[in-house]
């Protein structure tokens, strides 16, 4: 299109907008990935691995599990493994249900918005 | 469990080392090494190589400096002192009583005008086949009754409807003013 000619590529621009999307998603998978279920930071990692949009690395995963435990939205409890060393599992909280909740309900309605108006710019002669 | 290999153990020194550099604290510290020993070993387990798992997380200081912009950039919720966590409560319930008092107040109204419309209507539309010429004023015409009770009723099933309103009302609010929030500290 004419804009991609006249506008210098702005790739930059456009990754560290995606990485700041991201995070606060990474957030949300990683309350809706142990809803219901305890698990460990090696199982977490791959689990959020296969939403490669999120590309979410074991660099971001571990210390954010540790910041959400912090904040009392996760509770952490150390477990023996037939493996190898005892794995750390993590589990949510009353509060992070409730975080969770929350969370989803915005994001779906956030995502509902944001594409009815892209849906209703692009019909557009 | 087996002793980690050299390699392992270099990088979580390094890693214990790092964090330490970044002004984590010693418990942080030794937890977080022993989580990352497990991550590797898990890896391995499931049979990535070792050179593989190490790459992926990074290098111990990368993964230090990860770990200090979440949890030191990002301090902890303060807790909330406990005189304002008190005032905020009393404010929500006595907002809350304030509706539940207007709401009674409504109920009762609503409720005793709805009655006296039903009973109205009833008594003004039976009036000619019924001994009630002592209740009703004399000389009243008929539809003047059965039209007032008609206002009387509908104005209490309003004034119901408001109720039920203010219920809802008075409900959610503690929730808006007080919102759940995470103030356990692990």
């Amino acid at each position: 299109m004419w804009y991609t000619v006249l506008v210098p590529d702005d790739s930059e621009a456009i990754d560290d907008w995606v990485s700041q999307m991201r995070r606060g998603l990474l957030e949300l998978s990683v309350l809706a990935l142990l809803d219901g279920e305890a698990s460990y930071g090696y199982e977490i990692v791959n689990r959020l691995a296969v939403v490669a949009q999120l590309a979410s690395g074991e660099g971001t995963v571990y210390p954010l599990l540790r910041r959400l435990r912090r904040e009392g939205l996760l509770e952490a409890f150390w477990q023996e493994s037939a493996a190898g060393p005892p794995r750390q599992y993590y589990r949510l909280t009353a509060a992070g249900r409730s975080t969770l909740n929350r969370m989803r309900r915005q994001w779906r309605e956030l995502a509902q918005g944001i594409g009815q108006l892209l849906d209703s710019q692009g019909s557009r002669p | 469990m087996t002793t980690p290999s050299p390699v392992v153990a270099r990088y979580l020194d390094q890693l214990a080392q790092g964090l330490a550099d970044c002004g984590l604290p010693p418990e942080d510290r030794a937890e977080i090494t022993r989580e990352i020993e497990s991550h590797l070993a898990d890896a391995a387990a499931a049979g990535t190589p070792l050179a593989e798992g190490i790459r992926r997380l990074g290098s111990p200081q990368e993964l230090a400096r990860a770990y200090a912009v979440e949890l030191l950039l990002r301090p902890a919720p303060r807790p909330r002192l406990p005189w304002r966590r008190a005032a905020a409560s009393l404010t929500s319930f006595l907002t809350s009583a304030l509706f539940l008092a207007i709401a009674g107040a409504l109920l009762v109204l609503g409720g005793a005008m709805a009655l006296v419309g039903a009973l109205g209507i009833v008594a003004g539309l039976l009036a000619p086949w019924l001994p009630l010429d002592t209740t009703l004023r004399p000389g009243m015409p008929q539809v003047v009754v059965v039209l007032g009770s008609l206002v009387t009723g509908g104005l209490g099933v309003l004034l119901l409807r408001l109720v039920r309103t203010l219920w809802r009302i008075a409900r959610t609010r503690p929730r808006s003013v007080n919102p759940p929030s995470a103030e356990k500290q692990p």
